[in-house]
């Protein structure tokens, strides 16, 4: 038996694929083995925490940097601040080689179904029934430690005031003397049409009815109720109404607002309403 | 009986079991040189995530800005305590682009001492460019350890 054990030369092809196949393995294992030793040492997470870090900062930039031009005007703030900020990105996050680039948007640009006409990266229109204030830069970010080239990324900052309408509550009729609150009714929207729930009173600087400045209590809700016996449609918007009295001979019917809003970023829009008209609650 | 006594196919099987032997001392050869990431790297890297977010989320709600504008070291601590698991320890230095430490009051929770004797701490820096209209960039460094 043992000399037939011995002598049997039949199926050593099975042994010789079986070393093949380990042999494939192993090198595999190897190549494998050599790649993720490469990849483990890289600071994957890091790097992804200074893009996204990089990439908040930049429209914080943008932020304050509209607010700045909101209040004070100056045009050139936010070239300026992006100038700044991409020296100070680099000092910040040194040891990882960040460079950063910007470009500011410029001319007109149609977004949120409205036409946006920017320089120097911002854009305002005021003292109109639909007023915003708009600031859009496109950064471009290189981590040259991990050969990262070319992130771009686009900021945009945006602050939308409708005047919608204005409400009558008619509260006393005597004689020729009508009594009640007229609330003029606001919707004001942020980047992606998102809208701004947050507001206070102390939020809207400016309240003029007639060019008179007026004293006014604030109301916020979600407007899905219709109005006059149902002849206006319900807004289906969250609104604010900016609410004040009013005493005359006649119902008011259409009145001339301005409203000054200031939002929780700083940012500000004026608008303007003539002839609104007032409607039944 | 012709079947028990038949030894033909034995060597078949014998190479079968030897070339399965072989295969399986390949994959644990192989699997020696796995490599699965050590518990502590993993710990710190996973500390680092929950760092930014606490802080990315505190910038979202415009309270980072206003702690280091407005000097708020206190509500700083407060803030990051109530966000933070109650098993990390942190400790946050703010700087102004010189290096210079702005913080004057310690912004952190953990015994002393914890950060010196860890073997790793987890790091993580983010910057405020600045505080309502002006541009004021301060680095907040970020150190954290689990208990």
């Amino acid at each position: 038996m043992r000399l037939r054990l011995r002598g049997n030369k039949r199926g050593q092809f099975i042994v010789i694929a079986a070393l093949l196949i380990a042999i494939m393995i192993i090198s595999a294992g190897a190549v494998l083995f050599s790649a993720v030793t490469y990849f483990k040492h890289e600071r994957w997470e890091e790097y992804l925490i200074v893009v996204d870090g990089v990439e908040a900062g930049t429209s914080n930039v943008l932020e304050l940097s509209l607010a700045n031009y909101t209040q004070t005007f100056n045009s050139s703030v936010l070239e300026s601040n992006l100038n700044n900020w991409g020296g100070d990105v680099k000092k910040a996050y040194s040891g990882f080689g960040a460079i950063l680039s910007h470009s500011l948007a410029s001319g007109l640009y149609t977004a949120y179904g409205m036409n946006l006409s920017y320089t120097f990266g911002l854009a305002r229109t005021w003292n109109q029934r639909i007023s915003f204030s708009a600031a859009n830069a496109t950064a471009s970010l290189n981590i040259t430690s991990v050969g990262l080239t070319g992130y771009s990324f686009t900021s945009t900052v945006f602050l939308k005031m409708n005047i919608a309408d204005a409400l009558w509550y008619e509260t006393k009729k005597t004689g020729q003397v009508t009594e009640g609150y007229v609330g003029v009714r606001v919707v004001i929207d942020m980047e992606g049409l998102t809208p701004v729930t947050g507001l206070q009173k102390s939020n809207f600087i400016l309240f003029q009815v007639g060019g008179v400045n007026q004293t006014f209590s604030l109301n916020r809700y979600y407007d899905s109720r219709d109005h006059d016996d149902g002849d206006y449609p319900a807004l289906n918007k969250f609104v604010y109404e900016l609410r004040y009295f009013y005493s005359g001979q006649q119902t008011p019917t259409g009145v001339n607002v301005v409203i000054g809003v200031k939002d929780s970023r700083n940012i500000k829009v004026t608008g303007q309403a003539t002839n609104l008209s007032v409607i039944e609650a | 009986m012709a079947l028990m006594f038949d030894r033909r196919g034995q060597m078949r099987v014998i190479e079968a079991i030897m070339a399965s032997l072989l295969v399986v001392f390949a994959v644990a050869f192989i699997d020696l040189f796995a490599v699965t990431p050590v518990t502590p790297k993993y710990e710190s890297s996973e500390l680092e995530k929950v760092g930014f977010n606490v802080l990315r989320d505190l910038d979202e709600e415009r309270l980072l800005a206003r702690f280091v504008g407005n000097a708020e070291w206190v509500n700083f601590t407060a803030a990051l305590a109530a966000a933070l698991p109650s098993d990390v320890y942190f400790n946050l230095t703010v700087y102004d682009l010189t290096g210079r430490v702005v913080n004057n009051q310690p912004i952190s929770y953990g015994a002393r001492g914890v950060f010196a004797d860890s073997d790793y701490v987890a790091s993580v820096t983010y910057v405020v460019p600045g505080y309502q209209l002006v541009y004021r960039p301060r680095v907040l460094v970020l150190q954290l350890v689990r208990s």
